[in-house]
C-alpha cells in the first residue's frame, strides 16, 4: 500500500484535511478492529469524507451521518483530495444542482 | 384404528405448534430507535437475560397477532457484519443461525434511520444473503420530513424486494401497518434481494480486515448510494442540521467540557435532592414493617431475624433504589438523545491518559451515585478489557452508601468546623477519584495490557428523548438489582445476623441486678426511673450479647490484624458486620460501643459516645489518626456484596468479582496503614 502513496501527490493524511475540505478515502491502515469499525461506518476506500472539526477527537462526515475518530486513528486513514475534475464528489454535487 | 389416529394426530397437533411459534428479531444500526419500535410491540412483556456465554443482554417480548405468539428478539445494534465489536459478533451469529443456544428467527424486522438510509442500506445488503423473511421498519420518517428529505418508500421496497414500512416509532404511527406486515410476512415470507447477485458471501472478520475490496465493503456502499439516489430527494437547504449548530458548542474542546460539566451537575443534584423523599419513604417503610413484625412475632430469635436480620437487611439496600432508578433515568435519556456519544468525544483525550476511553467516563461519574448502575452501564465500551478495567475500578469511586461514613468520621474529627469537614468530605471523594485513576493505569500497563481502543463513535442527530422509553429501561435495570443484589443481600443479612447473634451468652450478672433493680422501682411506682433503668440495662445487654457472638469473637480475633491501622475489636466488628454494606459500620459501631440500636439515628448521642470511647489503657479510640485511618479504609474497601453480586453478572463468573475485592481490601488495608502511621508520626 505505501508504494501508492508515494507516488501521488495528492494522497495525504486525513489529519491533514482543511474544515469541510472534501476528500475520498484511499486505503486505511489500521488494526483489524480498528479498521472494520472504520469501514461500518462509511470509512472505506472510494467513499467520500468531509472533516467536519478538526482536533482530537476530529469529526467526520461521511453518507451525511457525523464520526468521531480519534486523531492517533485518523492518522492511518489515507485520503486523496478531491481538486480534480472528475472528483466523484464534484460530479454528484453539479448533479444535484 | 386408534393406534392409526394416534399417529396420524400427533404430528398435526406439532405441526399447529410450530406454526403457532415464530421468533422474530428486530436489528439494526444503534440509535435507530430499535428499542422503541421493540417495546411499541412488545409491552412490558420483557425478559432480559444474557446471551449463552456472555455478557450481552438479551432481550426478549412476546408479541399477539390474532391464535399466535411470536417471540420477539431485540438483538444488539450492529453497523455491519463484520462483528467488530462483541454486540455485533452476537447479533450476526443469530442471525447467521450459529449463535449457541440461540435459535435462527424465522424473520427479521430490520430497523432503519431515514435520516441516515445509506448506513442502513449497508447492513440490509449484509442482512439480506441470509435469505431470511425481512420487512424494512423505516423509522423516524417524521424527522426526515421536517428536515425537508422526501423517501419514496414504494420505490424502496419495489429496489429491496422487501416490504418497507414508513413510520416513526416515538409518535407510534405505522406501528400498526408493521404489525400488518409481520403477520403477512410470516404467512408469504419475503426475501430481500441482494446487490449484485448472491454471488458475495457474508465476509468472515479475518478477510474483511484486509481492505475494503477483499471483501465487498466498496461495493455494498456503492449499491447503497445508488438506491438512495433513485428512492430519496434530499434539497440542499437541509444541508445545515440543528445538530451540527449544536455540535459547535458541545464538541467544542472547552465549551463541551464546561458543557458537560454542567449537565452532570445538574443530573447529580437532582439525584441527590429528588431521591431524598423516596428515600426516606421506603425508609420509613421498613421501619413500620420491622414494628408492624416486633409486634405480631413473639420476642425470640425469630422476631429478631425477621425485623433485623431480613428487614432490616434488604431495608437498608432498597433504600438506594431511588437514587439507582433515577441514575439510569438520565443515563437512559442522555444516550437516546444523542448525548451520550458526545460525552464519551470530549471526554476521550482525558480519559486517554489514564488508558480508558471516552466511554468510560460517564459510567465512572454515575459510580459516585451507585456502583451498581455505573458497573451495568459499561456496556457502552466496545473493547472488553477497557470494559473491565472500569468495572474493576468503579467501586473506587465514593458512592451516597458511603456519606454516612464521611458522615461519622468528620464528624468525630471536626465536630465545630464545617469547612475543615468539608475539606475532609472533598479529601475523601477526591482519594476516591485518584485511587481509581491510579489503580486503571496500573491494571492497563500489568494484567490488561493494551492501550485503549482509538475512538471511533457514531455522532447521531439529536433527538427529543422518549420519556416512556426512559422509564422502560429504568423499570428493566431496577428489576434486575432488585433481583441480582437482593437475593444476595437477603442471604448475606440473615448470615451476619446470624453472627451478630449467635452463640447466645447469658446476660452478665449485672445487667440481671438492673433489671431486678428496675423492677422494683417499677413496683415502688417510680415509673420514669425504672424505664431508664431497664433501658440502661438492655443497653448494656445487646453489648455484652454482641461481643460474646461469633461477629464479636471474631473482632477480638482480626483485632491484632487491625491494630496497625488503629482499630479495635469492636471497630473491627464494624468491618465485618459492614462486609456486605458499608454503611452499616454507623449503626453497628453504635451497639459495640453501647448506645443500643437506636443510637445511629441520634447523631449527636452517637458522635458524643464515639468520642468518648476508651482503650484499656484509658486513651480515647477516636484520635485523629483512627479518624482518618478508617476514613481511608472506608473510601478504598469493597465492604458492598450487591456490587460484587453485578459484578460477577457482568464479567460472567466469580473471578474478577472476587479479584475485586481482593484488590481493594488491600489497598484500603495498605493506605490506611500508610495514613495511620503517617498521622500518628506527625502527632
Amino acid at each position: 500500500m505505501p508504494e501508492i502513496t508515494e507516488n501521488k501527490d495528492n494522497v495525504v493524511h486525513l489529519e491533514s484535511l482543511r474544515p469541510h475540505q472534501l476528500a475520498t478515502v484511499h486505503h486505511v491502515d489500521a488494526a483489524c478492529d480498528d479498521m472494520e469499525r472504520l469501514m461500518a461506518m462509511g470509512v472505506c476506500e472510494g467513499q467520500t469524507v468531509e472533516l467536519v472539526q478538526c482536533g482530537d477527537p476530529l469529526i467526520l462526515k461521511v453518507f451525511g451521518s457525523r464520526v468521531g475518530v480519534s486523531a492517533r486513528l485518523a492518522k492511518n486513514v489515507w485520503v486523496e483530495l478531491c481538486e480534480s475534475e472528475d472528483c466523484p464528489m464534484n460530479q454528484s454535487t453539479e448533479s444535484d444542482e | 384404528m386408534t393406534s392409526d389416529s394416534a399417529t396420524v394426530e400427533a404430528p398435526e397437533a406439532s405441526d399447529t405448534e410450530a406454526r403457532n411459534r415464530f421468533t422474530l428479531a428486530l436489528c439494526g444500526n444503534p440509535n435507530t430507535g430499535k428499542s422503541t419500535i421493540f417495546n411499541n410491540l412488545t409491552g412490558l412483556r420483557v425478559q432480559t437475560a444474557n446471551f449463552p456465554g456472555t455478557t450481552i443482554e438479551k432481550k426478549t417480548g412476546t408479541m399477539k397477532s390474532g391464535d399466535r405468539t411470536i417471540s420477539v428478539l431485540d438483538l444488539p445494534g450492529m453497523y455491519s457484519f463484520s462483528a467488530a465489536t462483541a454486540e455485533e459478533r452476537i447479533s450476526a451469529e443469530v442471525l447467521v443461525g450459529n449463535a449457541e443456544g440461540v435459535a435462527q428467527p424465522d424473520a427479521v424486522v430490520a430497523v432503519i434511520d431515514a435520516e441516515n438510509l445509506e448506513r442502513s442500506l449497508f447492513l440490509i445488503s449484509q442482512l439480506a444473503e441470509n435469505k431470511l423473511p425481512i420487512v424494512v421498519a423505516l423509522n423516524m420518517v417524521d424527522v426526515a420530513q421536517r428536515r425537508g428529505i422526501k423517501i419514496n418508500a414504494e420505490a424502496l421496497s419495489e429496489d429491496l424486494g422487501c416490504p418497507v414500512v414508513p413510520m416513526s416509532a416515538r409518535n407510534g404511527s405505522g406501528i400498526e401497518e408493521l404489525r400488518n406486515e409481520i403477520e403477512h410476512l410470516l404467512e408469504v415470507g419475503f426475501v430481500a434481494r441482494v446487490p449484485g447477485g448472491s454471488g458475495e458471501s457474508v465476509c468472515a472478520s479475518v478477510s474483511a480486515c484486509n481492505t475494503c475490496s477483499e471483501c465487498p465493503f466498496t461495493a455494498r456502499y456503492t449499491w447503497a448510494e445508488e438506491v438512495t439516489r433513485r428512492c430519496v430527494e434530499i434539497p440542499h437547504e437541509a444541508k445545515e442540521h440543528n445538530t451540527e449548530k449544536i455540535d459547535k458548542f458541545l464538541t467544542h474542546p472547552f465549551i463541551g467540557l464546561v458543557a458537560f460539566a454542567a449537565i452532570i451537575l445538574a443530573v447529580f443534584y437532582l439525584i441527590f435532592s429528588v431521591a431524598s423523599v423516596p428515600m426516606d419513604m421506603i425508609d420509613a417503610l421498613f421501619g413500620h414493617a420491622g414494628d408492624f413484625a416486633s409486634r405480631v412475632i413473639p420476642d425470640g430469635d425469630f422476631q429478631s431475624l425477621v425485623v433485623d436480620g431480613i428487614i432490616g437487611g434488604v431495608g437498608g439496600i432498597l433504600v438506594f433504589l431511588p437514587q439507582i432508578c433515577i441514575l439510569f433515568f438520565f443515563l437512559a435519556l442522555l444516550e437516546s438523545s444523542g448525548y451520550q456519544a458526545r460525552a464519551a468525544f470530549v471526554m476521550d483525550r482525558l480519559m486517554r491518559r489514564v488508558g480508558l476511553p471516552g466511554m468510560s467516563f460517564v459510567p465512572l461519574l454515575s459510580a459516585h451515585a451507585c456502583a451498581i448502575p455505573a458497573i451495568m452501564a459499561t456496556r457502552v465500551i466496545r473493547d472488553p478489557r477497557d470494559r473491565l478495567v472500569t468495572i474493576l475500578i468503579a467501586p473506587l469511586m465514593s458512592c451516597s452508601a458511603r456519606i454516612p461514613v464521611y458522615a461519622m468520621v468528620t464528624a468525630l474529627l471536626f465536630p465545630d468546623d464545617p469547612a475543615k469537614a468539608a475539606l475532609v468530605f472533598t479529601g475523601a471523594y477526591l482519594l476516591g477519584i485518584l485511587s481509581a485513576l491510579v489503580v486503571a493505569f496500573v491494571f492497563k500497563r500489568t494484567i490488561l495490557p493494551g492501550e485503549s481502543k482509538p475512538l471511533v463513535v457514531d455522532l447521531p442527530s439529536y433527538r427529543l428523548p422518549s420519556l416512556k422509553a426512559a422509564l422502560i429501561y429504568t423499570y428493566d435495570r431496577a428489576k434486575v438489582f432488585v433481583q441480582q443484589a437482593g437475593t444476595v443481600i437477603l442471604v448475606i443479612s440473615v448470615v451476619l445476623w446470624a453472627l451478630a447473634t449467635y452463640p447466645k451468652s447469658d446476660s452478665p450478672e449485672s445487667v440481671v441486678t438492673m433489671y431486678t433493680e428496675a423492677e422494683q422501682l417499677a413496683d415502688a411506682g417510680q415509673k420514669m426511673e425504672a424505664a431508664e433503668l431497664a433501658a440502661e440495662a438492655s443497653r448494656l445487654d445487646s453489648q455484652s450479647a454482641l461481643e460474646k457472638s461469633a461477629a464479636g469473637r471474631l473482632g477480638k480475633l482480626i483485632e491484632p490484624v487491625v491494630a496497625p491501622l488503629g482499630f479495635d475489636w469492636q471497630i473491627g466488628i464494624g468491618i465485618i458486620s459492614s462486609f456486605a454494606a458499608r454503611e452499616v459500620i454507623v449503626s453497628t459501631l453504635s451497639i459495640v460501643y453501647g448506645l443500643g440500636e437506636e443510637g445511629a439515628d441520634e447523631e449527636v448521642g452517637l458522635y458524643d459516645t464515639l468520642r468518648e470511647a476508651k482503650r484499656i489503657d484509658g486513651s480515647p479510640v477516636f484520635t485523629s489518626a483512627t479518624c482518618i485511618s478508617l476514613l481511608v479504609f472506608y473510601v478504598l474497601a469493597m465492604q458492598c456484596l450487591p456490587t460484587q453480586a453485578i459484578t460477577r453478572r457482568e464479567t460472567n463468573g466469580w473471578k474478577w468479582a472476587i479479584f475485586q475485592l481482593v484488590y481493594m481490601s488491600v489497598l484500603a488495608y495498605s493506605a490506611a496503614f500508610v495514613a495511620y502511621q503517617v498521622v500518628l508520626r506527625m502527632g
